[in-house]
């Protein structure tokens, strides 16, 4: 999980460069370079040429195949007027990348509510301190909740970032898990010593 | 079409098809926890494995539509206010519910 989630922050915040770079087109002499470079700075021009139809307009196309991703950029700019003045729709990669971001904190927010479902319910109870499961695992359930929800800010943040060109905003959710975890082993470890000197 | 069909040329990066795996790991994190959820409380984890397709089907869908559509946004907010919804349904079941004698393996 933690290993989906670096590649696509990675992808989500390091810009054009990176992005290509794990995208593994780089340098690459396949015969769709020409037309993979072109997204990216084909966004702005879809956009303020509407007219211009899902075509993309710098595609050297040699098979005269647009591609999906390239018209779907294209049709999407257009229809993105409700984005507001200024917005233009980023490479779809990016959108996707954002996307998986999302997705990667949903699944570690129900990873941590199991968890602590596990902990409570599963867990024989620690001898002498009946509340030492419940210290535990509670936090790790409202922890699961807080960053699900927090994962979807941070996705509509990285939403707007990405529209309008500007840098993608720090992530707070990593220092909220870190410390969240960190504040839960050192409770493990105190129960776990109540209940030996009892 | 002169050149073979590449999936790099129909999808740069393979980004689509990452997305759409996600989301069906996603579905299973779903999954298992709506199993883990059944021996805990019934109804509950009925809910929860009820939303598995429902994730599913969204991410067949995302991938079909263009990564621009305006249901979007609204489709992940519904998973986020789900995962949250289970969050604190959980909380409350661990929190009303009285001491758990635990699992015990069979042989003890």
């Amino acid at each position: 999980m933690t290993g989906s989630t670096g590649p696509d922050q990675g992808g989500a915040t390091g810009g054009p460069g990176p992005g290509t770079g794990s995208a593994g087109p780089a340098g690459g002499p396949r015969p769709g370079t020409g037309r993979r470079g072109p997204p990216a700075s084909a966004g702005p021009p879809a956009g303020s040429g509407p007219a211009s139809g899902p075509g993309p307009p710098a595609g050297p196309g040699p098979t005269g195949n647009p591609g999906p991703r390239t018209g779907g950029a294209g049709s999407a700019a257009v229809a993105g007027g409700t984005a507001g003045r200024g917005d233009t729709e980023p490479d779809a990669r990016f959108t996707f990348a954002n996307e998986r971001t999302f997705l990667a904190w949903s699944r570690t927010g129900l990873a941590l509510i199991v968890a602590g479902l596990g902990i409570v319910q599963l867990l024989p109870p620690f001898p002498g301190v009946p509340w030492g499961r419940h210290l535990i695992g509670v936090p790790l359930i409202v922890l699961g909740a807080i960053v699900a929800v927090a994962g979807y800010v941070e996705w509509v943040r990285n939403r707007r970032a990405l529209r309008r060109g500007e840098p993608v905003p720090r992530s707070f959710l990593p220092v909220i898990l870190t410390a969240t975890i960190a504040a839960i082993a050192v409770i493990s470890a105190v129960v776990l010593l109540l209940s030996a000197v009892r | 079409m002169t050149q073979p069909d590449d999936p790099e040329d129909r999808d740069p990066g393979l980004a689509e098809e990452r997305t759409r795996l996600a989301w069906i790991r996603t579905a299973i994190s779903f999954a298992a926890l709506g199993v883990a959820l059944l021996k805990v409380d019934v109804p509950l984890g009925i809910t929860v494995v009820a939303m598995v397709p429902l994730i599913w089907l969204s991410g067949r869908r995302m991938a079909w539509h263009a990564p621009h559509g305006e249901n979007r946004p609204r489709m992940l907010l519904l998973i986020a206010l789900g995962v949250a919804a289970i969050g604190i349904a959980v909380l409350v079941l661990v929190l009303t519910r009285g001491n758990s004698p635990g699992f015990h393996p069979p042989h003890s």
